[in-house]
């Protein structure tokens, strides 16, 4: 089931008005099983891979705070990530990998070969994988003590909202508010459905309308010149922000409505001056846990200058290929290391610059310039589609390929509402406010306002967000 | 009080709760004005519009009265040059193609001109690989029949069977102007007319330059066939036919090496056969993969190839009695 179907209001307004009727003590089984529900609409059979998961990661979470030896933990906490590990290598890594291994084989004349396996991606498998593992990690760190409630830990991992996309949840966050009692609020439902109402506008009418764009061109970038190619790609950074933070959105406040507070994802990460900040701003939840549990395992900035840069860009090399079982993402996420690296070596230098207003200024278009590039690699369907970009931008200009003038001015709309809302959030966030406006008058036009851009604007064929694919 | 404390732990939350059913039924309301408003207005601009694809399909769907049709794709669209065959089969003839539609939006088509009149000759412009599952030509496609849901019962089944609860979002007014404000707009503007080159249907297309034929593609895992769009095609003959009008199917001309899935040409020669309406294949002819100076792309003629295909076609046409 999508955010953005109608389906999904209907089931909204069901699962909410069932959360506030019945009493504390069920709430949990009644939400476990809408999410069953929810997640069952895409491919029902692939619920049992979930179960998996959550069985292996809730026995070690109970294993690993019941046995005494460090050691012995320790091998519990390896099996545990190399069992979760496995079946994320299984449905997403396998064919990559081994396509990979067939294609160094030939190349070396080996008679090696094997075959690929035909499986359907588990939505979200990466999502709900790696809050499970944060909740194994942070058992075995004694930040978190281990779930002894089946039922519990399965809503941790399976809870509706951020079961398929995120925002990937840390354990210490998510799992008490199970047990807390949440009243009916009305400024909390409020701030809650303003979230899904921006949100929405941000898919359907922002994100799904460029899409008709970017997809026309990047599927068949042989036919376009570089100019065109230019416009793409800006208009991808906007899609693909839209899309992925109006799904957080979306996902947050339906939480919120009933009580919940899922950790933020996205802050307006165009507005950042370098690279660093735009990885502050970025899809958090993962930035985060990639920092946690990866970063900072490998010894994060403590070390020596080389192996701090090391860990930089291995960390974004993972990230990278968390992504996708692509090189096109692995390459995104190398480029994003090398950019973190050169940022923190030219620090010394530049630094003070960019905390001028001019530099700011600068260091957001700088930013901005150097993510869009990284983009193409992350849209391109292979490698050599991307250089291909490159080429045609550096020495193909010509007309911009207008297929449908209209849907350009909607997108062309989309951008500009996004940008303004954006500024605004950031710089004059008390100033000029609409959906939060003391004037009745003003926040209940902004409302219908934007349900209207909803119904006038919105593409309602636009499918699924493109992060459910990771 | 009695519900509300059963469900409701405090007084606070009960009035919470209250104020939020108030609230949200007083938004309910303005935007179901709203839409209402919006809705009706746009429906008022749309079926004035003079020119664009609103003009277009309107013209299409209520008031073509030519003894022979094309329907079918932009390949249609940009294919059949009305002129040539006017001349060429002595009868009156507009092109009902449209951009990005396929089988499902003919069938449409037709049943609305059969509601209306019967034409001397029906010609159906075919892509077999419209009938494959995952074809570009989509049912949601049709949305651009919603404005006729209202007043054109014959396409309520098509229309209906976009989506699972699309009789629900048809309740609103606004929603089947989705996307088509500005097209609304421009097509009431005299303006407009001036960019649309429409000749009863026909779009010429300029020539393409330097187009090089899609090559050979190994071989891929034959497609499967989309169950809906092949009996779409069947109810699309069988109607044409029942009517008593001279049916065609044609694949026109496409630039590439590729002959189409044998599974779809197979089902397409098997309909055929059924109804016994003549299939003229140009899709692999000569004439035109030697000449890549006809095509505007890979998919489409430019004008000059439009105008020997047109000659070539209603040659043949012509052959077959009792024209």
């Amino acid at each position: 089931m999508l955010f953005n179907s109608l389906e999904f209001i209907f089931f909204f307004l069901i699962v909410t008005s069932l959360y506030f009727i019945l009493p504390h003590r069920y709430r949990w089984m009644m939400l476990l099983a809408v999410s069953c529900y929810f997640y069952m609409a895409f491919v029902p059979i692939y619920i049992l891979i979930l179960l998996v998961t959550i069985v292996i990661d809730y026995c070690a979470g109970i294993w690993i705070e019941d046995s005494k030896g460090a050691g012995k933990k320790q091998i519990l906490l390896t099996v545990s990530i190399l069992s979760t590990c496995l079946v994320l290598f299984v449905f997403k890594y396998y064919n990559f990998f081994f396509a990979n291994i067939n294609a160094l084989a030939s190349a070396l004349h080996w008679n090696y070969s094997v075959e690929a396996l035909k499986l359907v991606l588990p939505i979200g498998l990466s999502f709900h994988t790696f809050q499970s593992l944060s909740y194994v990690i942070e058992v075995y760190r004694g930040h978190q003590k281990a779930e002894r409630h089946f039922g519990i830990y399965s809503l941790y991992v399976m809870f509706y909202p951020q079961l398929v996309a995120g925002p990937i949840e840390r354990p210490q966050n998510l799992l008490h508010q199970f047990y807390e009692e949440h009243r009916f609020e009305y400024e909390r439902v409020r701030e809650g459905l303003k979230l899904i109402l921006w949100g929405l506008v941000k898919k359907v009418v922002i994100a799904d309308q460029l899409a008709l764009y970017v997809n026309a061109v990047y599927a068949n970038v042989d036919a376009h010149n570089g100019t065109t190619l230019i416009l793409a790609t800006v208009f991808f950074s906007f899609q693909i922000y839209c899309d992925f933070s109006g799904y957080s959105g979306i996902a947050i406040g339906s939480a919120r409505v009933m009580g919940f507070h899922l950790m933020q994802n996205f802050n307006r990460p165009y507005l950042a001056r370098s690279i660093a900040e735009f990885w502050k701003r970025w899809h958090i939840s993962l930035s985060t846990w990639f920092k946690d549990y990866l970063y900072i395992s490998l010894g994060g900035n403590r070390v020596g200058l080389p192996r701090w840069y090391w860990n930089l860009f291995i960390t974004f090399v993972v990230s990278g290929l968390w992504h996708g079982a692509n090189w096109t993402y692995v390459i995104w996420g190398a480029l994003n290391g090398v950019y973190l690296i050169l940022g923190v070596m030219m620090e010394p230098v530049w630094g003070s610059y960019f905390r001028t207003r001019a530099g700011a200024v600068l260091g957001i278009i700088m930013t901005y310039c150097l993510t869009c590039i990284a983009w193409v690699f992350f849209r391109a369907e292979t490698i050599q589609d991307a250089f291909l970009v490159f080429h045609k931008v550096l020495f193909d200009q010509g007309d911009i390929f207008l297929s449908e003038p209209s849907s350009m001015v909607y997108a062309l709309f989309g951008i500009g509402l996004l940008l303004a809302v954006e500024w605004k959030k950031e710089y004059f966030p008390d100033r000029w406010r609409l959906l939060s406006n003391p004037n009745g008058w003003i926040r209940w036009s902004a409302y219908v306002f934007l349900i209207m851009c909803i119904l006038l604007l919105g593409v309602f064929d636009g499918g699924q967000f493109i992060y459910f694919q990771f | 009080m009695a519900v509300s404390s059963s469900i409701f732990s405090s007084r606070t939350e009960y009035a919470d709760a209250r104020k939020s059913l108030y609230k949200s039924l007083i938004l309910l309301c303005l935007v179901i004005g709203m839409d209402w408003a919006v809705g009706e207005g746009l429906r008022f601009l749309y079926f004035r519009t003079t020119s664009g694809r609103a003009y277009r399909i309107t013209y299409a769907l209520e008031k073509t009265d030519q003894a022979a049709l094309v329907f079918g794709s932009s390949k249609a669209s940009n294919h059949y040059v009305p002129d040539v065959f006017e001349k060429g089969l002595g009868l009156s003839f507009y092109n009902n193609g449209e951009d990005g539609q396929g089988i499902l939006y003919a069938l449409a088509l037709l049943k609305s001109t059969l509601k209306r009149y019967t034409p001397e000759v029906i010609i159906l412009d075919i892509v077999p690989s419209d009938l494959e599952e995952g074809s570009e030509f989509s049912v949601e496609r049709l949305s651009v029949l919603l404005p006729y849901y209202q007043t054109r019962p014959e396409l309520r089944g098509l229309l209906e069977s976009r989506s699972r609860l699309e009789k629900v979002k048809l309740l609103s007014r606004v929603y089947p102007f989705n996307n088509s404000i500005l097209g609304i707009i421009a097509g009431n503007f005299e303006f407009n007319k001036d960019r649309v080159g429409d000749t009863k249907g026909y779009m010429p297309l300029p020539f393409g330059g330097q187009i090089k034929p899609l090559a050979v593609q190994e071989d891929k895992e034959p497609p499967r066939q989309d169950v809906r769009k092949v009996k779409a095609l069947e109810e699309f003959c069988l109607n044409a036919v029942s009517s008593g009008s001279k049916v065609f199917l044609v694949i026109s001309p496409h630039y590439s090496n590729n002959a189409f899935s044998a599974g779809s040409m197979a089902v397409i020669q098997a309909i055929a056969g059924k109804y016994k309406v003549p299939l003229l294949d140009y899709s692999q002819k000569a004439y035109f993969l030697e000449r890549g100076f006809l095509f505007s792309d890979r998919y489409h003629l430019n004008e000059k190839g439009a105008e020997a295909f047109s000659q070539m076609l209603y040659f043949a046409v012509h052959l077959f009695p009792p024209l």
